[in-house]
């Protein structure tokens, strides 16, 4: 008996062994990389910043009869300065100064790397910058819903990268090699190559099931070679 | 370095260790590939509402009038169409991280606190299931359905067949989750592919680090497994199933035994396909080092008997069964105890072909049709009981012969008796055995065997072991045989030399001198007489001790007739005798043959009562 469930052991694992080492290297992967350093916490400075609300001379009455449109409207700061950002209809995102009403004109590059290095927690110099405005343009890193945005990059061997808001200077999203990587290794955990999104694939199906089969026969090889009292002429 | 046991072992003591959680990670991950992410996501009978009003419909105060201690950021947000001024002092990074936050009314400017009615309209208004909401309860962390929140929850619980619970945000009303059982179990799911057993509701843990790196451990021996296991060419497929035939000595008993498997499994399988079992306690995987054998021919040496065999084993030829095919041995020496299948047998036919002889052939009762040398014999079981002093079923003409015994019954215990094939392997599907009767002196010592084997009627079934081997003909094929046999001593060599002419075509010469009494005593002497016609390398000569006188043949002990034959001259290095008869015959035989200057490793002997 012992010698036939070694044998599925050993075909089994021929053919799905591999796959049991990406889970593993992967796993360990995600595992030991703290969650939060993964996702960029630790390169931005955390906003402490209380907004001294007496400089807040535009009000929401003011607000409502200039934009009577606007909806999801927030009270901010951006630097420092207050400001509202809200969604106009059709117009899209918003931003203007909570100081005096007027509209904030979109972040240029000098704005954008400016608002880069106030958020950014290290010392480095900014290596790169480019301004994404359509989806097509857009590394898959990013949510098209933060569009357009400023890309900055830093000169660490990470690769930091912020995303900052083209038109409320907001730092949208945070990203840096630990965490490209880390996408790759979840695409590899989920078998999904294609975007990485899809756990439900066939692919994953089909090697987890005979994975699952061959993990039974082991197992059945180690109760047997381990933990079964009369070892002898077990086969 | 012994590198492999090292890594073998190392795979099979992680195993231990991780393999109940690998289960898990593989079972639980399974369930995320099946799961319904609609059902499992608690939402399937959550709806979103709208809230929001009209922002020109209300009088709004400045967010500069109201009293407060300074935000980090304020949100206009709507509660059953009502406008208020969300005041955040301080939050993480992420919404389930502690947060200090507090409602103003954006109209009044004044403190607001969501009574317990608009918290439950808020729920209602998030579920379009048939369930009865109860009163809400502002609850405290933890939570068994949010492990991670940190901040206060309301709670509603509804009272439908999936258990809903809603919670909302202590401070807001915003419908954060609905869970049900159906997220609960993709919850425990959760919990148990990240091993979160103490609640941390994330998998960065000093637990799931340990079993991570042990399980990467594990993989990498397994897989470091498979690559020696394709280099000592075990990861072949191998579609073939054909047989091959090797020769097994059985080092306990000094027996030979041919054993046929498929020439592509290892030894240790082939072997235990004929329930020949080498000591094994990993069942093959060439980590316990036990299954050993003596292989006649070179083999190679793989990495698992290097490090399980002395120098000395392997240079003398030692292997191990897991690690070599059947295809590559010719003769192989066990030390084990075999364990040879018991039959039953069952009569087929029975018939006296000689006053004494009778040629009983039987089948196996399972059906097997079973492979053998030629020369092996079986082992009977005959049962205590009660026979027949002589047959009851002679045949009229040879009543004669039996005159002067007497009839009667015996009782006896039950024995075991050894009896010679007298067909090879392939000649039919039934096995034929001479039984003798060994007649009674006085009344007594009738054979048991004998009277039991000889009395058994068609359809009767007996059982037996074997087939044994350990008188056979040698693989050399350019040889001259020579064999010699009296009585019912020619069974196994009628068995040899028809294996030799009918299955493997010998082309040397074969010589049978048969000895017996009488002409009647003569055991198939047509059937001899018509091979002798048939094959030119085969010669047929009976002699008879006692015969008519319309004998033409040879008259004497076949003695006599082989030094006749001696006398001609032979080749005394590349001549082979078989014998078979009474001992003090094969005795005398073997006395004259060396006296020749045969060496004695060219003499068989099977002894004719075992």
């Amino acid at each position: 008996m012992l010698s036939r469930v070694r044998k599925y052991h050993k075909w089994l694992m021929a053919f799905v062994g591999i796959q049991f080492l990406f889970w593993s290297i992967t796993g360990v992967y995600m595992v030991t990389m703290d969650i939060h350093y993964i996702h960029g916490e630790t390169l931005a400075k955390s906003e402490e910043a209380k907004i001294d609300l007496a400089s807040v001379d535009y009000s929401i009455a003011k607000l409502a009869a200039d934009y009577s449109e606007a909806s999801q409207v927030t009270l901010t700061q951006s630097m420092g300065d207050p400001l509202y950002s809200f969604i106009n209809g059709e117009q899209g995102k918003v931003a203007i100064d909570a100081k005096t009403g007027a509209v904030r004109p979109p972040v240029d590059e000098v704005k954008a790397k400016e608002i880069a290095q106030y958020h950014y927690a290290m010392n480095h110099e900014i290596n790169g910058i480019r301004l994404i405005q359509s989806v097509t343009d857009m590394p898959a890193e990013l949510s098209p819903r933060h569009l357009p945005v400023w890309r900055v990059t830093f000169d660490q061997f990470a690769t930091p990268t912020f995303y900052i808001s083209q038109q409320t200077g907001a730092l949208v999203a945070k990203r840096h090699d630990y965490w490209r990587l880390f996408d790759w290794m979840w695409r590899f955990h989920i078998m999904d190559y294609d975007d990485g999104e899809n756990v439900s694939n066939w692919f994953l199906f089909l090697v987890a099931t005979l994975g699952l089969m061959g993990a039974i026969t082991g197992a059945v090889l180690t109760y047997y070679r381990v933990l079964s009292p009369n070892k002898k002429g077990v086969i | 370095m012994r590198l492999f046991k090292l890594n073998t072992s190392v795979h099979k003591w992680l195993s231990l260790f991780v393999g109940l959680q690998l289960l898990i990670w593989l079972g639980t991950g399974l369930y995320f590939n099946l799961m319904d992410h609609n059902k499992a996501s608690g939402n399937e009978l959550r709806v979103h509402s709208h809230h929001e009003g009209n922002i020109t419909d209300f009088r709004f105060i400045p967010i500069k009038d109201i009293t407060s201690e300074a935000p980090q950021e304020v949100k206009l947000i709507w509660i059953l169409h009502q406008p208020y001024y969300h005041f955040v002092f301080n939050k993480g990074q992420h919404s389930y991280q502690e947060r200090h936050s507090k409602l103003f009314d954006a109209v009044t400017g004044k403190p607001f606190n969501l009574s317990d009615e608009q918290v439950l309209t808020l729920a209602k208004n998030s579920y379009s299931g048939e369930g009865k909401l109860t009163t809400p309860v502002l609850s405290q962390p933890p939570f068994s359905d949010h492990v991670r929140q940190q901040n206060p929850m309301w709670q509603v619980v509804v009272e439908d067949e999936n258990n809903t619970t809603i919670y909302l945000d202590s401070i807001t009303g915003q419908v954060l989750r609905h869970a049900n059982d159906d997220f609960r179990l993709k919850d425990l799911m959760m919990k148990l592919h990240f091993m979160d057993y103490g609640n941390s509701g994330g998998f960065n843990h000093w637990l799931i680090i340990a079993f991570a790196f042990s399980t990467l451990f594990l993989s990498v021996t397994g897989v470091t497994w498979l690559i020696q296991q394709y280099q000592n060419g075990f990861l072949k497929p191998v579609w073939s199933s054909n047989k091959q035939k090797v020769a097994v000595t059985f080092s306990n008993e000094n027996t030979i035994t041919d054993i046929s498997a498929v020439g592509s499994s290892t030894v240790l399988a082939g072997l235990e396909s004929s329930h020949v079992y080498l000591t094994s306690s990993c069942g093959g995987g060439g980590t316990c080092g036990k299954c050993m054998f003596l292989s006649s021919t070179q083999l190679p040496i793989t990495l698992s008997e290097q490090e399980h065999l002395s120098d000395e084993q392997l240079k003398e030829g030692y292997r191990l069964g897991c690690q070599h095919r059947f295809s590559e041995i010719s003769s192989i020496e066990v030390n084990t105890d075999r364990n040879i299948e018991n039959h039953e047998l069952v009569v087929v036919a029975t018939n006296f072909i000689t006053p004494f002889i009778k040629e009983v052939k039987f089948k196996v009762k399972s059906g097997k049709r079973l492979v053998f040398k030629a020369g092996a014999y079986m082992q009977f079981e005959v049962p205590a009981g009660i026979n027949s002093l002589r047959p009851d079923d002679m045949p009229e003409n040879y009543e004669k012969y039996w005159e002067s015994y007497s009839h009667g019954r015996f009782s006896h215990d039950g024995v075991t008796r050894h009896y010679s094939l007298v067909n090879f392997d392939e000649e039919s599907d039934e096995i034929t055995f001479n039984i003798r009767w060994q007649t009674a002196k006085d009344g007594f010592r009738a054979g048991i065997g004998s009277s039991y084997l000889g009395s058994l009627q068609v359809g009767e079934t007996i059982a037996a072991k074997g087939p044994f081997s350990d008188f056979y003909a040698t693989s050399n094929n350019k040889v001259r045989r020579i064999f010699i046999g009296a009585g019912s001593g020619l069974a196994p060599l009628r068995s040899i030399i028809f294996e030799q002419l009918k299955k493997h075509h010998f082309q040397g010469d074969m010589t049978l001198i048969y000895g017996a009494r009488t002409e009647d005593d003569l055991l198939y002497h047509n059937e001899l007489n018509l091979l002798s016609e048939q094959h030119k390398n085969f010669s047929y000569i009976p002699t008879l001790s006692n015969p008519s006188e319309q004998w033409e043949g040879h008259s004497g002990y076949v003695q006599h007739v082989l030094l006749t034959h001696l006398v001609k001259g032979i080749e005394a290095f590349s001549t082979e005798f078989y014998l078979c008869g009474p001992e003090a015959m094969m005795n005398e035989l073997e006395r004259i043959i060396t006296d020749v200057g045969i060496p004695s490793n060219q003499i068989f002997k099977d002894k004719f009562s075992r």
